[in-house]
């Protein structure tokens, strides 16, 4: 397995009114494919910065991000969009869907713009909600259905494209602890099927699910833990209480 | 005739102004509600009434009226003194003195408007939920539908263009407004160059009796001077000189010019009013006729419907004009009651004189002075250009004038009026139109900033986002060009119908020139706020993930 993400010395520093933040200070690390890293740590450490400088959502100050041996800022807005939109996914805490549209024409949507054969994304879509069991929701609005089947449309929307890797933004966060555990579930099928996964997280039982957990404090990388990939539901209580040990150690 | 036109074109442009400033407010107050929503869920959750945020959001607006109505007076002034002198030298100018009394008088009542309507807006405060305000949810307004069409059913509807369109269908009410702007704008300027189109054309050249110009000789002085030698010894006109000088060299033309003009009295009701009579043995089959058969019998004629109509006079009844007649034909004239019965009413502009037009077999001489009332090339197609040609190589081609050119002649005070009436109310319209896009792109762009971020962070490029902008107002505009198009042949022709019969021109419809109404001028407008959209969406860059929070 190769790397996917390569990243050294990323530092990024929001400037405002005269005032500078330094988010993220010479942040470096590697992930290798098909890999389920998590980034936690304290409220206002850079962990969704980090995630969005990866994606390259966001500019970087310094250093160098390489998604799949590209270096992010060697490459154009518009590469940068094509990337986003062929080789990774997103998934964001609140469930961010384009309001007007219906749960399949959302899940659609990226594989359209990506211009590929109309009739596989609809197959493709068509797979992904059976798979997740949101298959009778596709022509419902978003108004009309739950947190958790909203969430399980994003995770479609992020997989119709066949990316190398899905960022993941609390993607639990405003869910109650049932759907959080249905999310996931579907999060580590995704991870089984070859699909790389950087979440960024609070909970440390949903952490706990991951290959790797990293954890941030003040800007920069504090330390990380290496779980393993999870084999079955029974574990997440033993991992679960590994990593809360580890965090407990790093200060959390 | 000119001074009426111009009044219901100016008048058009008034309101419609008037139309777009009462939309625009309402728009925009509309959407800075939206956007101040939580802050006024928390002042009225702390109690402060509703009459005193009314009054917080429209003094913005009245400000800006007070401020933009004495800037307009003092700018407007020696604008419209500028403006009013363009429309022609001989017009009659109003004093200074009425300039600024109807300039300020206009501009409080638009103030007035501009408040009334305000506080009118602003009673939409009440109906904001503190809860949902302060919560920021509204999830029944902000979820709606999404106007019906279904992306995953479409083979080849771009995601850009699908976008667009399920957001007109889905918020159409937000888009309505905009829609109707434009589709005014579309008909002023369509009214106004077909209107020109329509009165500077050979056809409405019949409402003073020219029922047709296939040429018209306009003799250079030399040759003027040469035909008035030959008129005392030829003992002829000049027009039936020409009309010899043309059959002699075998061109198949001539001027119908065999009519008489004579100034009568009709008595009519105990009234006697002046009134024009034509007679001749010229061809009166050719008139636009109204109502009725053409007059055939010494006792029948034809007269001006509009005169007609105001007169009460109707079809087959008998009228009596008072003229002087050379029955003899003897150089000696004598007043004369003749009555005739009036068989078919013209279309014809009177100016409130009526027009009476005797039968060819009335024979009794009146009066009267000898003019043409057509020129006329006997051939069709392309022999109709040879023989024009000809008549080109006989006079001279700077001479000789073709149809439109001698329509133009004629009416070159109308001419020069519609041109800048086009010019005028063309410009204005262009420009309140691509104000109003973007205005409104940019309350759209600001409002769309989340779900901007959100497609950006789905792979969408600048390009693709600004596409789905540029397709909406495309949408709109191709929408509001076709509803204008058809405005314009349903309720357009029926004012203008209205208008002119007013003026006693009857039967008068808008004669659409093809390329100019349905290609040129959409597409100038199509183009004018498609290039403005453009202009605007240079904010796009700026969305990024931080924005994507408020979707």
């Amino acid at each position: 397995m190769g790397k996917i993400i390569t990243v050294t010395d990323l530092c990024k520093t929001y400037q405002q009114k005269g005032n500078s933040n330094e988010v993220l200070r010479n942040v470096s690390f590697e992930m290798e494919e098909g890999e389920f890293v998590s980034v936690m740590g304290p409220s206002g450490s850079g962990k969704s910065t980090l995630l969005y400088t990866v994606s390259g959502m966001d500019d970087l100050t310094s250093g160098s991000v390489c998604f799949n041996g590209r270096e992010l800022s060697n490459m154009k807005k518009k590469e940068i969009s094509e990337l986003r939109l062929l080789e990774m996914g997103f998934i964001f805490q609140q469930m961010y869907m384009m309001k007007k549209q219906c749960v399949l024409d959302n899940i659609i949507l990226p594989g359209y713009q990506a211009k590929r054969d109309r009739a596989q994304v609809n197959k493709r879509a068509d797979e992904l909600m059976e798979s997740l069991g949101i298959k009778d929701l596709a022509n419902r609005q978003i108004s009309e259905v739950s947190g958790g089947q909203l969430q399980r449309a994003c995770i479609c929307r992020a997989l119709i494209n066949e990316p190398k890797v899905v960022f993941a933004d609390e993607p639990t966060g405003a869910l109650n602890s049932k759907a959080a555990g249905e999310v996931m579930k579907e999060l580590r099928k995704v991870n089984l099927s070859g699909t790389g996964i950087m979440m960024v997280t609070h909970s440390v039982r949903v952490a706990a699910q991951s290959n790797r957990v990293i954890y941030l404090v003040d800007s920069n990388i504090m330390g990380e833990i290496i779980l393993g990939r999870m084999q079955s539901d029974e574990e997440i209580a033993t991992r679960d209480q590994k990593l809360n040990s580890w965090l407990m150690e790093q200060g959390w | 005739m000119l001074g009426y036109i111009l009044s219901v074109f100016i008048s058009l442009i008034g309101l419609f102004l008037i139309l777009i400033v009462i939309m625009t407010i309402r728009f925009t107050m509309i959407a800075a509600l939206k956007e101040e929503e939580c802050e006024i869920g928390v002042l009225r959750a702390i109690g402060a009434d509703s009459f005193s945020f009314r009054w917080l959001f429209a003094e913005k607006y009245i400000a800006f009226a007070v401020i933009g109505g004495a800037l307009g007076i003092v700018a407007g002034l020696p604008l419209s003194k500028y403006v009013l002198s363009m429309f022609g030298p001989g017009n009659i100018m109003p004093s200074d003195a009425e300039i600024v009394v109807i300039g300020i008088l206009s501009v409080l009542f638009i103030i007035a408007l501009i408040i009334g309507f305000s506080m009118l807006v602003m009673r939409r405060i009440n109906k904001i939920s503190v809860v949902d305000a302060i919560r920021g949810e509204n999830r029944a307004e902000r979820f709606g539908r999404g106007g019906g069409i279904r992306l995953h059913k479409r083979r080849i509807m771009s995601p850009a263009f699908f976008i667009a369109l399920s957001d007109i269908l889905g918020r159409f009410k937000r888009y309505a407004f905009l829609l109707v702007a434009y589709t005014l704008g579309v008909l002023i300027i369509l009214f106004v160059v077909n209107t020109k189109n329509s009165v500077i054309n050979p056809e409405f050249l019949k409402y003073s009796l020219t029922y047709q110009t296939d040429f018209f000789i306009e003799l250079s002085d030399e040759k003027l001077n040469d035909y008035i030698k030959r008129m005392s010894a030829e003992n002829k006109n000049i027009n039936e000189m020409i009309n010899n000088d043309i059959r002699k060299a075998g061109i198949k033309a001539h001027y119908d010019n065999d009519h008489y003009n004579s100034m009568g009295i009709l008595m009519q009701n105990g009234l006697e009013i002046n009134s024009t009579e034509w007679s001749g043995s010229g061809d009166i089959s050719q008139l636009s006729y109204h109502e009725g058969s053409v007059p055939v019998k010494e006792n029948e004629a034809a007269m001006s419907w509009s005169s007609a109509n105001s007169l009460g006079i109707q079809l087959g009844d008998e009228i009596t004009l008072k003229m002087s007649i050379d029955p003899e034909k003897d150089g000696i004239y004598e007043g004369s009651k003749e009555k005739f019965k009036i068989t078919a009413f013209i279309n014809a502009m009177d100016s409130g004189v009526p027009i009476v037009v005797l039968s060819q077999k009335y024979d009794k001489n009146p009066n009267g002075s000898m003019s043409y009332w057509a020129t006329i090339i006997d051939a069709d197609g392309s022999e109709k250009e040879e023989q024009f040609r000809r008549l080109e190589e006989m006079f001279g081609p700077e001479q000789v004038l073709d149809s439109m050119e001698y329509t133009k002649l004629c009416l070159a005070e109308y001419s020069q009026i519609f041109d800048l009436l086009e010019l005028v109310m063309g410009v204005a319209v262009l420009f309140i139109l691509m104000l109003m896009t973007y205005l409104y792109s940019s309350i759209f762009i600001a409002e769309e900033m989340p779900e901007t971020a959100l497609q950006k962070s789905l792979g969408f490029t600048n390009g693709a986002v600004k596409a789905s902008h540029i397709f909406r107002i495309l949408i709109l505009s191709v929408v509001s060009v076709i509803v204008g198009e058809i405005l314009l042949q349903t309720a357009g022709q029926f004012i203008v119908r209205v208008l002119m019969e007013s003026l006693g021109i009857t039967n008068f419809s808008l004669m659409p020139e093809f390329i100019m109404s349905f290609a040129l001028i959409p597409a100038l407008i199509m183009g004018a706020v498609l290039i403005t959209e453009w202009f605007t969406l240079g904010k796009i860059k700026k969305a990024d993930i931080r924005n994507i929070k408020d979707v």
